[in-house]
């Protein structure tokens, strides 16, 4: 397999906080590649690096665009929204997307088409600083799209984007990915991210906790959240079970990940045979919610 | 590079202020070359009305252009420290990286700006000169060219060294109000008290005291006042030295900060 990105023991320490630890990724060629972490996961450090606008302190990283190619070389043919749209507010749309066409070297006939394409022509020459949360997204989506990138960098894509907004860029994602682009997403938005991802890496506090292809039968676990009023003795009795890979004490229930597809009955008349009265039992999703709650501890 | 001050070009001509700013510059140099003609001085033959020195003295005009241009520094300052401002509070520069300027390019475009605006407010200060030396009657012969070209480029030099100082606070607090104030403060409060109480050679080549030592009063020191400043050749070494650890520090600042 070929990887566009290769990402190799990448540390960064803010004082005494450890944003990125030792992280070491692969991003496959024409994939939708999405990093997926609650808030403070590294998720933004880790592209503010490879897009060269935060120092790692240690580690590296190679994109595998071009030959030859300087690091800024490479960025032109990177199209990024990193966290929120960077735009002057005094300048309008147009003005401001023609100097990210300066910087890209692209015509300065593609800014008509990208404001189109996000529709936002009709307010080319309004200030930014006009603009709702919404239209500022779609402004910064249009200049990740003026010179037609190789790749494609966003982070929380969907932000202040209202509901047709969002599926329009889960479209364009998918539109893109058809064309070969490869694509890689930060977000904390679960459901966003597995309707548009073939791979997912997980982050929490900054260390790769899973790699999760989406469906792929390496992930077939089941999930299942499990509750009782002894639940000492519910604890006992998962630990021994087999197929239990990992069980999170929630509070009121376990969720629980085991390796074969199990039906609830069977698990119903386990319970009801070691003489445990379950008062809660579901079996859950078998997705990437499940692997995500699983790896972070819940965090959102 | 014309790239670069292609981007520049379009934040800041996009800004009223710039125009506004730029305006005053224009209007107040000529205004106060003006005002400043008017005063009288007192010489050995009695009051004599500056104007009237003026008549003819081609280098005189450029002195006094210079000179009372000098106070109008803080227009440009304002107009390099609001564009700056803006660039690093909306993230336009870290921006600017992630879509494929290189940190020396970033440098390079503030250091373009920097001397375009200097470029920009001695011609403005030459052309007042130029106006005035019209109109209190031009003289042809005995203009000397080249120390024309030595005002002009002993101010250029001053505005230079005022915005290579501005650019360098602003890299660091990042804010239009706080980098005036204490540029503000260094150069009208602070350098004065400490030369006050310490008048030494050391003291004279303080950042804005090297600066300000560029350009004499031309009536003062035709008075015999000159003694106040440092030789001419001496401030233009120290300007020089101070304009380099200004944009060396920048440079350093934009090379090895996160963005």
């Amino acid at each position: 397999m070929k990887y566009l990105l290769e990402i190799r023991n990448l540390t960064k320490r803010y004082g005494n906080l450890l944003a990125v630890d030792n992280l070491t990724l692969n991003v496959p060629e024409k994939s939708v590649f999405g990093i997926l972490g609650p808030n403070g996961s590294g998720k933004t450090t880790t592209l503010s690096i490879i897009l060269g606008a935060v120092f790692q302190d240690s580690g590296d990283f190679s994109w595998n665009i071009g030959d030859g190619l300087k690091d800024n070389e490479i960025r032109k043919k990177i199209g990024s929204l990193l966290e929120k749209p960077n735009f002057l507010p005094y300048l309008s749309a147009v003005s401001n997307l023609k100097m990210v066409a300066k910087i890209k070297d692209a015509p300065e006939d593609a800014i008509e088409d990208a404001l189109k394409a996000v529709g936002l022509y009709e307010r080319r020459n309004s200030p930014f600083k006009t603009f709702s949360l919404g239209m500022k997204q779609r402004l910064a989506i249009a200049s990740v799209l003026l010179s037609e990138p190789e790749v494609l960098v966003l982070d929380e894509p969907a932000n202040g984007l209202d509901p047709q907004g969002i599926v329009e860029i889960r479209e364009l994602i998918k539109k893109l990915s058809l064309e070969g682009k490869t694509i890689i997403i930060a977000s904390h938005i679960l459901d966003e991210v597995e309707k548009v991802c073939t791979d997912v890496a997980i982050l929490k506090q900054g260390v790769l906790k899973e790699i999760y292809e989406i469906g792929s039968n390496k992930n077939d676990y089941s999930y299942f959240e499990i509750g009782s009023d002894d639940m000492d003795t519910l604890e006992s009795f998962l630990k021994v079970q087999p197929g239990i890979m990992e069980m999170i004490n929630k509070g009121d229930f376990f969720m629980v990940q085991a390796v074969a597809d199990i039906s609830i009955g069977e698990l119903s008349k386990k319970l009801s045979d070691a003489g445990i009265i379950a008062n809660h039992l579901q079996k859950s999703k078998k997705s990437l919610e499940s692997v995500f709650l699983r790896v972070t501890g819940g965090d959102k | 590079m014309i790239k670069l001050l292609k981007i520049e070009w379009i934040k800041i001509s996009r800004r009223s202020s710039f125009w506004i700013l730029l305006g005053l510059f224009a209007i107040a140099t000529p205004i106060a070359v003006f005002v400043f003609s008017n005063f009288t001085v007192e010489t050995e033959q009695g009051e004599l009305q500056i104007s009237n020195l003026l008549a003819y003295e081609t280098e005189l005009i450029w002195q006094i252009s210079a000179f009372v241009s000098s106070y109008l520094v803080w227009l440009p300052v304002v107009i390099l420290v609001s564009v700056l401002s803006n660039d690093l509070n909306f993230n336009i520069v870290r921006q600017h990286v992630i879509e494929g300027l290189n940190r020396t390019e970033i440098i390079t475009s503030k250091l373009l700006l920097v001397l375009t605006i200097s470029a920009v407010a001695t011609i403005l200060m030459a052309l007042t000169a130029i106006y005035f030396v019209h109109d209190f009657g031009f003289l042809g012969e005995g203009i000397k060219t080249g120390k024309l070209f030595a005002i002009a480029g002993t101010f250029f030099l001053y505005v230079l060294g005022y915005l290579s100082f501005a650019l360098l606070l602003t890299l660091f607090l990042k804010s239009t109000g706080f980098t005036l104030i204490l540029m503000l403060l260094w150069a009208w409060i602070a350098e004065p008290v400490i030369r006050f109480f310490d008048r030494s050679d050391v003291t004279d080549f303080l950042i804005t005291n090297t600066f300000n030592d560029l350009i004499h009063n031309p009536i003062l020191e035709a008075a015999g006042f000159s003694e106040f400043h440092m030789d001419t050749q001496y401030a233009v070494i120290g300007s020089l030295i101070w304009v380099s650890i200004c944009l060396g520090l920048s440079y350093y600042k934009i090379m090895k900060s996160d963005l």
